[in-house]
């Protein structure tokens, strides 16, 4: 165990409890971590990256205090994150975004101040810190108006700038760019790097792989509950250098068929996607070129066009990451 | 400290904004003012009275200082706040004491809502009261409303349903604590239960000192609403630390 | 045939989904505890008022009053919950049978109120022994079904407010809580003030209480006939008023004008 590391996770697994029926009430057990190593150094903008119902978002309030782990371990800046939690909620920050979680029927300020109050921060800290934090997240000049008339960016805006008003030596952003339009979000983004170049440790959770590539130092891919690749996005990457993607445009792919592809030799994975009146078929493999030659006699009888042949994407390594378990 | 009064701030702001919150501060206290009066204003006795003005008066203290409060920390529920409450070093015990407390102040007005509209309404006023024991009884009155409303407050937070509860809990709330009539009138077993609550023995008290005749033991009620007041404080500490824990585990902060 | 499914499906499934969070405690808690409670505070406070002799007339105001909890409460969540979990677009933009989704709204909740109104006649009995020896039982039963119905007509017309209100709950608590004054619930109407009573009048329930405290006393059908047709006459209106808003704001919506409800 790395002592300067900034979070450090073992072995942390959390299941749910949840009752079904009414009067025969049926325990379901629904597992959301099965098992989570991580370790983030200080500095580091650490993504986590996964589908929807992947466990990043339990992962994060386990880090940030709010939720216990059935099992396991995890600390934050060498605290306990289940028994150290006073001590911890003061030295980090995490924004939920979205658009709920602030008091829309207040304005932006009084939000900022009853949270700085919360956090103790000193009156005269708080004082000179709300309008700093205002200003470099474009929110000056708004903060007296209700959060009700804030637009989808200037709400995550505000939730950044609530995240930072202790500031925090963590910080812990869950989805930051969900439901943003490409120029907020790509401000936002440039924001959360900021904030790494300024020596804070950023932890964040994305389902979009640009986003994850573009500004992650490194990368956890998440899936069911397990960590399924971990690295930097160049590394990520290098797992697909050798793979090459050969797509085409089918009507009507047969199982038989696709099983067929599947079992060849060089080929990685086959998805295929259903469109309205046609299916695109996605093949990974070693050696793209010569499937490409082989493919009308593979897709004997089958009418096909569109074929394409190009380099594998982070995308591609992350689709195949999440499908292929 | 300061937590607390920031607390207490912004519970202040948001129930001026809503709607809502004038419905427990006026609206119902209101109504059953006028319903308590239209019963008890022809009685051939005439003290009885004081049990339709400080009783309209007393509906709507309870209901903000419980149901305001228990649905305050559902309402934080509901507008995702309550997860940055918990993660927040302040605990929410703290919080919520900022936030029962504004509830309170605001329940105190409603006494002075019951006492206009029976004058306007019904030309009635209170019976002659005896001001020392009213005034420490009615402070108690209010001290006893906030510990039980504290002590019942975490359960919001753990059980969903819990609203529903509330609201049902209300009239129970009145007939134990006797409101509106003397717990004398019930049946000893709910008398006995009645007696685990600290505002019986304040109420009581209260109404002792508008003339009833419910006996004059200020001293017992008041010692003895004390120590229960001094039970369900320790209760609520506990409990708010029992509620946030079971909260952690669960996941149930956020699902609304 | 189909009217009659889509009125029928969507009341069910409207009962469902007001109670898919619910444990048996919370649905016990709804069903018994506020209807009970209520009764037994208001019950304790008209006899502590006026004499244990009154208990009868107390128990009967005050256990039919409850319907109302179903009748407004209910259904204006049912229409309410449309706007909040933003179903309404997709409602308004189904094929549906308007009129027989709207009623359908409060179809289940008149069952409902009868329930309540059953439990809580139930309770009165067994705490305070009432003697209904002399009661007309059959028609003391058509009132309750009458002013259950009447109260969800209320309810639906408070219902269809709640698309343009945000704060419709107020409102709905208010006039749930005024019922108890207003109706002859407690005491009679005609001790409120004249323009008091003309509120009384143009509101459901009062027409209906009256005719059940009758049918209490054993009165026959002829004698509360003017009263039910009065009661079904303005639950009838209140329903119409709902209706007719609902309808309009539909309208609104689609001209792209409601941003409030959508």
């Amino acid at each position: 165990m790395a002592i300067d590391a900034a979070i450090e996770t073992h072995g942390l697994k959390k299941t749910y409890r949840s009752v079904r029926g009414f009067l025969r009430r049926a325990r379901v057990d629904n597992s959301a971590l099965a098992g989570i190593d991580l370790e983030v150094a200080p500095g580091e903008l650490f993504g986590v990256l996964g589908p929807n119902g992947a466990g990043k978002t339990t992962t994060v309030k386990i880090l940030t205090t709010l939720l216990i782990p059935t099992s396991g371990s995890a600390r934050v800046l060498g605290h306990d994150v289940v028994h150290d939690v006073n001590t911890l909620r003061r030295r980090i920050g995490f924004v939920f975004g979205g658009e709920r979680g602030l008091y829309t029927r207040l304005n932006g300020y009084d939000n900022l101040r009853y949270f700085a109050d919360l956090y103790r921060i000193p009156p005269d800290v708080s004082r000179r810190r709300i309008p700093e934090l205002l200003e470099r997240l474009d929110l000056k000049g708004r903060e007296r108006d209700r959060v009700e008339t804030y637009s989808r960016g200037m709400k995550q805006r505000l939730h950044l700038a609530r995240g930072l008003l202790n500031d925090p030596e963590v910080l812990f952003l869950d989805e930051p760019t969900i439901g943003l339009d490409p120029v907020g979000a790509r401000e936002l983004r440039v924001l959360v790097r900021g904030l790494v170049e300024a020596g804070k440790t950023v932890f964040l959770t994305t389902h979009y792989m640009f986003e994850a590539d573009e500004i992650c130092d490194r990368i956890a891919v998440i899936n069911k509950g397990v960590i399924v690749a971990e690295g930097t996005p160049a590394s990520l990457k290098q797992g697909v250098a050798d793979v090459g993607v050969v797509e085409f445009e089918v009507e009507g792919m047969p199982d038989a068929r696709v099983e067929s592809l599947r079992a060849l030799d060089g080929v990685t994975s086959v998805v295929v996607t259903d469109r309205e009146l046609t299916q695109v078929v996605t093949m990974h493999c070693t050696r793209p070129g010569e499937l490409v030659s082989q493919l009308s006699q593979l897709l004997e009888g089958l009418r096909f066009r569109e074929v394409a042949v190009r380099e594998a994407t982070l995308e591609d390594a992350y689709v195949r990451l999440v499908t292929s378990r | 400290m300061r937590a607390a009064l920031r607390a207490a701030e912004m519970q202040l702001k948001l129930q001026v904004i809503n709607p809502f919150a004038y419905l427990g501060v006026a609206i119902y206290p209101l109504i059953m003012t006028v319903l308590a009066l239209f019963l008890l204003a022809p009685s051939s006795q005439p003290g009885r009275i004081a049990y339709a003005i400080l009783g309209g008066g007393l509906t709507g203290l309870w209901g903000t200082t419980y149901v305001d409060a228990g649905n305050g920390l559902n309402t934080e529920r509901w507008m995702g706040t309550l997860e940055q409450l918990m993660g927040c070093p302040t605990p929410l015990s703290v919080i919520m004491l900022g936030k029962v407390a504004t509830n309170v102040l605001l329940g105190v007005g409603a006494f002075g809502l019951s006492i206009g509209v029976a004058f306007i309404g019904f030309h009635r006023v209170l019976p002659p009261v005896d001001g020392g024991p009213f005034a420490v009884s009615f402070l108690l009155t209010i001290v006893a409303f906030f510990a039980v409303g504290m002590a019942l407050a975490p359960i919001f937070p753990l059980a969903r349903w819990s609203f529903t509860i509330a609201n049902g809990a209300e009239a129970l709330i009145y007939i134990l604590c006797g409101f509106m009539f003397p717990t004398t009138g019930l049946p000893s077993w709910v008398q006995a239960i009645s007696s685990l609550l600290p505002p019986t023995w304040t109420i009581r008290a209260l109404y002792a000192a508008t003339g009833q005749p419910v006996g004059r033991d200020y001293g017992q009620w008041w010692l003895t609403a004390t120590l229960l007041i001094v039970v369900y404080v320790a209760i609520a500490f506990a409990f708010f630390r029992f509620a946030e824990a079971r909260a952690r585990v669960s996941g149930q902060l956020a699902r609304a | 045939m189909t009217q009659l499914r889509v009125f029928v499906s969507s009341s069910i499934l409207q009962y469902r989904a007001m109670f898919n969070w619910a444990t048996p405690l919370g649905y016990l808690a709804y069903k018994l505890l506020l209807p009970v409670c209520q009764l037994i505070f208001l019950v304790q406070l008209g006899t502590f008022a006026t004499g244990r002799s009154n208990v009868l007339y107390f128990a009967v105001g005050n256990a039919l009053q409850v319907t109302a909890i179903n009748g407004i409460f209910g259904v204006v969540s049912t229409v309410g919950n449309e706007r909040q979990y933003g179903t309404l677009p997709l409602l308004l933009g189904s094929p549906a049978n308007r009129l027989a989704t709207f009623l359908g709204r409060a179809a289940v909740h008149v069952a409902d109120g009868i329930s309540s109104v059953i439990i809580a006649f139930a309770v009165a009995a067994l705490l305070y022994g009432l003697d209904v020896s002399r009661s007309n039982l059959p028609l003391l039963a058509g009132c309750v079904l009458l002013i259950s119905v009447t109260t969800c007509g209320l309810g639906l017309m408070l219902g269809s407010l709640s698309l343009i209100m945000r704060d419709i709950f107020t409102i709905a608590n208010t006039v749930y809580y005024l019922l108890l004054i207003l109706c002859g619930i407690n005491f009679a109407v005609n001790r409120l003030p004249g323009w008091a009573q003309v509120i009384s009048y143009s509101l459901p329930m009062t027409r209906g209480v009256a005719a059940a405290r009758q049918a209490v006393a054993g009165a026959p059908l002829r004698d509360v006939l003017g009263l039910l047709a009065g009661e079904a006459a303005v639950g009838a209106i209140y329903v119409a008023i709902g209706y007719a808003l609902f309808r309009w704001l539909e309208n609104r919506a689609r001209l792209g004008g409601l941003q409030e409800a959508l």
